[in-house]
Parts: structure tokens; C-alpha cells; sequence
């Protein structure tokens, strides 16, 4: 399946070879990975695969674990709205932090004991050169130059297929940018429902911790806030 | 750990041998399970067992719009931020039509047979008996808690272990019934606190208010009603 942006000269091909039957998907409940899930599990639907979905989030105490909480929210969404018999199990591991080896560890455990055949991540590419977005007190952030250096660019290889045994990995928005996502929740119909289940912000209050209330709002400031009002337009 | 209650007379003795290192503890938002994987953390931080590792198991089903994922997640969030323990390494919320015995089951053997389990500890409690077990629903009408209870869960006598070659089940609350769950979150205080956080109703979510209200009708509300004095 081949979805081109309207605007932008980006394009991914999002189709799930039908010899998988177990995927699992990496849901940190931010806005990239839940319209991935939301993507994975209406595909599944249309196009009447035998395919079972798990889910995997790293909940770490450094952000009080809302990566738990919020990964829920938009599994329940996906339940209520499109399938409930396509998610079949939620993995969330409680970590101290969200360190990319938490992630290995799982995944390599789930592909050795036969639990899953495929992990799908929704990173993102970083935004291009020249980006510049005005934070919660207006000044203004140069994204690109502040971003990751990982995600820079647009030739990072989305399918890794291993020849040992250890698993293969699908990364579909590795290419493509959060504009890109932005217009899939639009094109889903998903930016008024799914979406503001979703969290980017990554601040944590100075010593306080992540209450209901909390976790709900954005701190303006943070890369991951910036991106996304410069994506959504909004936090 | 001994847990008594002065009131009923009922008591425990809460412990696993230091052998079983990979502890699953089924959680499924409920008051007793709740309670249930407080003690575990409690007991494992007395016991001073570092190297044990804690497995929640929530079966989530679409009957009950999944509510047990939601209430399970707050519970593990609340024993987290409380008890500072790092000893719990996942919770696994598996999603099924309905809360058929057969799907713990699977999920069970599966993780046992990964290597990843080797103790089961299920919060499953006696049928009421301490005491008059008539208790009034939202309306006002006396119901006898005992004419509807499922008779798998009557007497004392339940089995609180069984043991296999691969894996042990542990139910340390079989022979006790709700009151006892009851004076132990008063014990430890956490009436106020944990219990809010948990749900006993089993009925809809056009009577629950999308399952965040008790209907005050069912035998679970009841149940809870009787051990806690409230819905």
C-alpha cells in the first residue's frame, strides 16, 4: 500500500509481507507510534490477514512511567474503534530509564522464544535544514540543528532482514518526517480522537511527579514539544 | 509474613520459598488481587530478595471493555510510586473476548515454558462466611451473599499450593473470604489509598458509566460492599 503526501515529496510503502503472523509494535503512546499501531491493526482488518499484534513499551520511572499509561489509552482506542481481537498481548517493561538496549533485550527475548517474527518501530526522520519553530515564550528554535544526528536525512534503510535468525525489523516513517505523520491523521481521520491521547513532551516538572493533570499538558519548550507544534500546528 | 484479622479470626501466613526467582502475580484490578501484589512486594522487600523479579498478568477482555488493563496499569503505578521497589519487570495485559480460566491457562504455560515464570500467585478468596453475610444493594433490598456465590469458592479447605515439576500456583487468600482482604488494607493502610484505585463490578458500562462507577446491583459490588462496608 503507497501512501504519497499531498504536500510534501514524501511517500512510504506500507505493506506487511503476509508471512508474519505475530508483529509486534514498539508504542511509546507518542503520536508517531500510536498512529503506527492504529495503521498496523486497520490493515490487518482490510485486508483479512491471520496476523496477532502485541504490543511493547519501555514504561521508565525517569518519566514516572506515562509511556504505560498513555500506550493503554491508545490500545483501548484501537479496541473500541476498529478491532478488538487483533491486539493480542501488551507488553510494558519497567525500566529506569528509556535506554535503547531495554529495547533489545525484549525484542531479542521475544524473537528467541518464538513470540514474535517482526518488530515495527515509528521513528521518524528529523526535520530538514532551515527548520525553525517559536516555543511556548516565543523564541525561536532552529530544530534541525538541535535535533539527534540519527535521524538526519532520508536514505536510512527501512526494512532489515536478518540471515541468522535474530529477527527481522520494519521501521516505515524512518524516512519521512512528523509532517508526513501528521497528514496519516488527518488521512485516517484520527487528529481529533487518537491524537490527544498521545503525548510528545518529554520535561518532567522540576520535582514533581507526573499526575494525572500533569501528564496532560505540554511544556512548550522541549525539542519533542517544538516538533510537534511544528508539525500538528499545534502542542 | 503472618496476616491476621482480629475481627473474623482469620489469618495467613504470606510466604514462597526463596527458590522460586521469577514470580508471576495475577493482577486484575481488582481489590483483592491489588492487595495481593502490594504483599508481594511487601514480602519480597521484608525478605530482603533482590533478585527476584515480579511478572503482572491482567487478562483484559472486550466484555468488560478491557477495564481490567486500565485499573491493573494504576494499581502497579500507585505500588511503584510508593514502595520504591524496582523488582517489577513487566506487566503483561493480554487482550481476549472474554475472562475465561482457559486463557490464564495459556498464557501461564506459555511463560513458563519460556523460562520466564516459575511461581503462579493468583488473589482468588473464599466465598463470604464470616459472620451475617446478608448485605443491602444500591436499592435498599437485603441479598444473602451466599445464595449466589460459586460454590468453587465455599469452605476452608481450598488448596493454597500445587506444585509441578515446572511451575508452582500459590493462592494465599483461598480460606480467608473479603473481610479479611478488607482489615488488611486497613492494616496497612491503604483503604484510602490503593483500594479507590480498584474495581470489584462485573456489570456493563451502560450501568457503570463506561466502567467507572459501581452499579451497586451485582455480586461483586456486594461482596465489596460487605467485606468494606462500601461499593
Amino acid at each position: 500500500m503507497i501512501i504519497t503526501s499531498q504536500f510534501l515529496n514524501q511517500q512510504i510503502d506500507f505493506t506487511i509481507p503476509t508471512h508474519y503472523k505475530n508483529p509486534s509494535v514498539n508504542c511509546s503512546g507518542g503520536a508517531d507510534s500510536s498512529i503506527l499501531l492504529y495503521m498496523i491493526v486497520k490493515y490487518i482488518l482490510d485486508n483479512n490477514l491471520d496476523m496477532k499484534v502485541n504490543v511493547l513499551t519501555c514504561s521508565n520511572h525517569v518519566k514516572d512511567r506515562w509511556n504505560g499509561r498513555k500506550a493503554e489509552a491508545v490500545i483501548n482506542f484501537i479496541s473500541e474503534n476498529l478491532s478488538d481481537t487483533i491486539i493480542d498481548t501488551h507488553y510494558v517493561y519497567y525500566r529506569e530509564t528509556q535506554a535503547t538496549r531495554h529495547f533489545h533485550e525484549i525484542e531479542s527475548k521475544l524473537f528467541k522464544d518464538g513470540r514474535t517474527d517482526l518488530i515495527i518501530s515509528g521513528i521518524t526522520s528529523n526535520p530538514p535544514e532551515g527548520t525553525i519553530v517559536s516555543d511556548v515564550n516565543g523564541f525561536d528554535v532552529d530544530l534541525y540543528k538541535t535535533a539527534l544526528s540519527d535521524r538526519n536525512g532520508t536514505n536510512h534503510t527501512v526494512w532489515h532482514i536478518s540471515t541468522d535468525g535474530s529477527g527481522d525489523f520494519w521501521t516505515p516513517f524512518v524516512n519521512v518526517d512528523k509532517r508526513f505523520v501528521a497528514e496519516l491523521y488527518k488521512l485516517y481521520g484520527v487528529e481529533e480522537t487518537l491524537l490527544p491521547l498521545t503525548r510528545s513532551c518529554e520535561k518532567k516538572a522540576k520535582g514533581l511527579p507526573f499526575t494525572p493533570e500533569y501528564e496532560n499538558t505540554t511544556c512548550g519548550v522541549c525539542w519533542w514539544c517544538l516538533e510537534r507544534k511544528w508539525a500538528f500546528g499545534k502542542f | 509474613m503472618k496476616l491476621y484479622d482480629q475481627e473474623t479470626g482469620q489469618s495467613i501466613d504470606f510466604f514462597f520459598p526463596e527458590k522460586f526467582k521469577k514470580v508471576a502475580v495475577n493482577c486484575s484490578g481488582g481489590a483483592d488481587s491489588s492487595l495481593l501484589l502490594f504483599l508481594v512486594i511487601d514480602f519480597l522487600k521484608k525478605e530482603n530478595r533482590s533478585n527476584t523479579l515480579v511478572t503482572v498478568l491482567t487478562c483484559a477482555n472486550d466484555f468488560k471493555g478491557r477495564w481490567n488493563a486500565r485499573n491493573s496499569t494504576s494499581v502497579i503505578n500507585f505500588i511503584i510510586d510508593n514502595t520504591k521497589t524496582q523488582l517489577i519487570d513487566k506487566h503483561l495485559s493480554y487482550y481476549r473476548d472474554v475472562q475465561d480460566k482457559k486463557y490464564f491457562h495459556e498464557v501461564e504455560y506459555g511463560l513458563i515454558n519460556c523460562g520466564e515464570v516459575d511461581l503462579i500467585i493468583s488473589g482468588i478468596t473464599a466465598n463470604p462466611m464470616s459472620g451475617d453475610t446478608t448485605v443491602h444493594d444500591i436499592n435498599g433490598n437485603i441479598v444473602e451473599l451466599k445464595d449466589e456465590a460459586l460454590p468453587e469458592r465455599d469452605g476452608t479447605n481450598n488448596k493454597v499450593w500445587t506444585e509441578h515439576t515446572e511451575a508452582s500456583w500459590y493462592t494465599p487468600f483461598a480460606n480467608v473470604d473479603k473481610k479479611f482482604i478488607a482489615s488488611i488494607y486497613r492494616q496497612y493502610d491503604l483503604t484510602d489509598k490503593l483500594l479507590p484505585l480498584t474495581r470489584s463490578c462485573e456489570s456493563f458500562g451502560e450501568t457503570t458509566e463506561d466502567y467507572t462507577k459501581p452499579c451497586g446491583k451485582c455480586w461483586w459490588c456486594l461482596e465489596r460492599k460487605w467485606g468494606f462496608g462500601t461499593f
